[in-house]
């Protein structure tokens, strides 16, 4: 235990967590570790899946991709061909001296490269071992390709996640649930890391990315499990409260949202658009009557907000009490005052392109560790010499050897 | 394999902005107890409920984010109230809370209060937009945070009315951060001994996602809404089928000359060289959509993806929640299943942790108060003389 005179230890100080990721999701979780002081290792190689190249945009030649840069900030890079026939074998010692091994590739991965968790726990009983294919390690369906948005189209987020009067589903180009998968997954090897403090072995762990995301849509289809009724999409309209919703505002394509929650905040929205008379329209006496008369409120509200500033009505009504919002988009994010106080957005001096570059940074803050996210990404194979010199005892010439050999890409 | 982390006690005082903190906290294995006031939870009283009846029992939404926690009642307006708080926190590592910012503060049980009676806690705060800033007193409903993120602004047809993602989903993730924090701050504390307080912004939770800031911040590129089309690939939408619709993803050139080897009937020009680029397909979706729609079309849907994933093509359903309770894959897996109490939900969306080889199972949801005796009496050594009277002066 450390005394305390010890300040600023990063929470996971000593953790090596070694990843053969690509997309969002295995990305994130090893940068959310590197960001609180584990050491995140990720592996490139030609093995990949085509489309897993996409985010890299580095091969030798070409210039790294912004998805990169922003994706792969404090995690180390080597360069191990899975392909050859020593690939596997050298990787499985950058495993052996490691404390999590990840994987978001798919159910037969393991399988391919000789890398079975029952084989590794054998020479490192600690090992945590956390796998996210799209749809788990088991099942009719585990060798299933899916990437991006089809994950949101598979488990329904796409058909919720419309405007009550939908013909045809819409969904949202994000790919969500790879920002899902990314939380759970680290949730799951922080556990089983902590797990490990106390019984000295390491848990094995099958994350499907479709239940991930059901999970988070879990009331939805406890609505349709328990009431048997169909749950359809409710867009903007929420769980209580009229009016409430998404307004135009003044300028193109410049929108704020409202939600009026009581009684109280209706009557401060009426003071608000110089119409106090509708407080006594019986039509709106109370939550109700004001949920039966959505369509009327939403026409009466945006006539007022269509002539206005969305950052304007959200200071006004705010103040008055009443939770409304302008609906950000990126310039709005990176001007946002809010958020420039907080020190959310970082700078960060990308070595690569020879820029500074802005990024998000974490979305909390702790009172004693600090969470570094004001890293660098590194260059593609950048920390063989470190892993395969420093930390694994190779001569100089065995890595040269390895490059000249093809192992090492 | 049991639970992971069981010797770990939480605290949640949370409402709806932080309840799914507790909720994977239980599926990691912590024992959560959800601290109610007397007249119960605010959750217990929003929809959807049981058959539509509003109860207090019924809220199917607090039945969700609960399930696995232990319910005890305690007025924390009042002084015994207050004093019990403080043998649980001693007795605990961790609170959570979503408050306003200042609430607990000025009822004397903010942060600096709980560690000088407990060192070791961790407390976590979940709001709208943190703890500091000038806008941390802004009031935070679900939609507010979605908008202030940035998540609205992209979700929606381009010419539409930008579109809410469905529930409370800007709540979910700031819950999946705050435990993420809260995990790590249990590691610091394993090396250093200390407790810590988190600060988790939802606003942050989203605005930390997408890559809204750095495309404008490093390219002035301001990210508009499509749609369903991705702003990753072409095809990359949604595309009808004789029974239903698909979302088809293609992005690299060796699955779109995969995807042009099936479709056969194609105009020329999409065999050139060109073609194969992502970029040039991605500026030409329009002339790419038709083609690809008047093809799928012909197929039933089951039928066009399971071609498409015998050629490792990224295609699936677009599901509706039946479609997904009748998914092979998810039963096979013995993902909806009953709660483990037996009796109370005969099927439930499980939880998504498989530890080794083994599903952890969702443990019942929690009556108001379910717990007074157990916690109160079993854990602090309260008498069943000192329930009836504090149970008369209404602090639990």
């Amino acid at each position: 235990m450390l005394s305390e005179k010890d300040v600023q230890v990063q929470a996971l100080e000593g953790v090596r967590i070694l990843g053969c990721v690509s997309g969002i999701a295995g990305p994130a979780i090893c940068r959310m570790l590197a960001w609180h002081g584990a050491e995140a290792i990720t592996v490139e190689t030609a093995a990949y899946s085509r489309a897993a190249w996409r985010y890299r945009h580095n091969r030798p030649g070409f210039p790294p991709g912004w998805r990169y840069l922003e994706g792969w900030r404090g995690v180390r890079s080597i360069t191990v061909n899975l392909k050859h026939p020593k690939g596997p074998s050298l990787l499985k010692e950058v495993i052996e001296i490691s404390d999590v091994f990840v994987d978001n590739f798919r159910e037969d991965f393991d399988r391919k490269y000789g890398l079975e968790y029952s084989s590794l726990k054998e020479r490192r009983p600690s090992l945590v071992r956390v796998r996210m294919p799209a749809f788990g390690c088991t099942g009719p369906k585990a060798g299933y390709v899916s990437w991006g948005l089809s994950m949101a189209a598979f488990t329904g987020l796409t058909y919720l996640w419309n405007h009550a009067d939908t013909a045809t589903p819409v969904g949202c180009q994000t790919v969500y649930p790879d920002w899902v998968a990314a939380q759970i997954g680290t949730c799951a090897v922080l556990a089983a890391l902590l797990d490990r403090q106390d019984t000295g072995v390491g848990t094995f762990i099958d994350l499907s990315q479709a239940e991930d995301m059901i999970y988070l849509l879990g009331v939805s289809f406890l609505e349709r499990l328990v009431n048997g009724t169909r749950v359809r999409p409710v867009g903007n309209r929420p769980v209580y409260g009229a009016p409430a919703g998404c307004f135009r505002c003044k300028g193109d394509d410049r929108w704020c949202v409202i939600v009026v929650r009581d009684d109280h905040e209706w009557q401060a929205l009426c003071e608000a658009m110089a119409c106090r008379e509708l407080v006594d329209d019986p039509r709106f006496c109370d939550v109700a009557k004001r949920r039966q008369h959505k369509v009327e409120l939403q026409q009466m509200v945006e006539q007022w907000t269509s002539s206005l500033d969305a950052h304007d009505i959200m200071a006004q009504l705010q103040a008055m009490g009443v939770p409304c919002g302008v609906v950000q988009d990126g310039k709005d994010l990176c001007e946002d005052v809010h958020l420039r106080e907080r020190g959310f957005i970082d700078k960060v001096f990308q070595p690569l392109v020879g820029a500074e570059m802005f990024y998000p940074g974490l979305p909390f803050r702790f009172s004693e560790t600090s969470g570094n996210s004001c890293q660098a990404a590194r260059d593609r194979g950048q920390d063989n010499e470190y892993v395969f010199g420093e930390l694994l005892g190779y001569s100089k010439e065995k890595i040269v050897s390895l490059v000249q050999q093809g192992v090492l890409v | 394999m049991g639970r992971l982390l069981q010797k770990f006690v939480v605290l949640d005082l949370a409402n709806l902005q932080g309840q799914f903190c507790g909720r994977v906290l239980t599926d990691l294995g912590m024992e959560v107890i959800k601290v109610e006031p007397p007249e119960g939870n605010s959750v217990r009283r929003l929809p959807p409920f049981r058959q539509g009846v509003p109860h207090p029992e019924g809220s199917l939404r607090f039945a969700y984010l609960n399930a696995g926690k232990k319910s005890i009642t305690l007025n924390l307006e009042t002084v015994d109230g207050k004093r019990l708080f403080r043998e649980l926190i001693v007795r605990s590592d961790v609170v959570l809370e979503s408050f306003a910012p200042g609430h607990l503060t000025a009822m004397d049980l903010g942060y600096a209060t709980l560690s000088s009676w407990n060192p070791k806690i961790i407390m976590a705060s979940i709001t709208g937009f943190g703890q500091t800033g000038p806008h941390s007193g802004y009031q935070c409903a679900e939609l507010i945070g979605e908008a202030m993120g940035g998540l609205l602004y992209i979700a929606g047809q381009p010419d539409g009315v930008p579109c809410k993602p469905p529930e409370t989903q800007a709540f979910y993730m700031a819950s999946l951060y705050a435990a993420i924090g809260v995990l790590t701050a249990l590691f610091y504390r394993h090396r250093t001994g200390r407790g810590q307080y988190i600060d988790v912004s939802i606003q942050e939770s989203l605005a930390n996602m997408e890559h809204l800031i750095a495309l404008y911040a490093n390219h002035g590129r301001i990210q508009k809404r499509l749609g369903s089309q991705s702003p990753n690939a072409a095809p990359g939408n949604i595309y009808p089928t004789k029974d239903g619709y698909v979302y088809l993803f293609v992005s690299g050139g060796h699955d779109w000359k995969a995807l042009l080897g099936l479709i056969r009937q194609c105009p020329a020009e999409f065999e050139k060289e060109q073609w194969e680029s992502v970029t040039f397909r991605q500026e030409r979706a329009h002339i790419i959509d038709p083609v690809i729609s008047a093809w799928t079309s012909k197929f039933l849907r089951a039928e066009l993806v399971n071609l498409l994933q015998s050629h490792e093509l990224s295609c699936l359903p677009v599901n509706d929640l039946q479609d997904v309770l009748e998914d092979e894959q998810l039963k096979d897996r013995g993902y909806f299943t009953p709660l483990d109490d037996g009796h109370s939900f005969s099927k439930w969306p499980g939880s998504p942790f498989c530890l080794n080889q083994e599903r952890v199972k969702v443990r019942s949801v929690p009556r108001l108060g379910q717990h007074n005796v157990e916690i109160y009496c079993g854990s602090l050594g309260l008498s069943s003389e000192d329930m009836i009277v504090y149970r008369a002066a209404n602090v639990i």
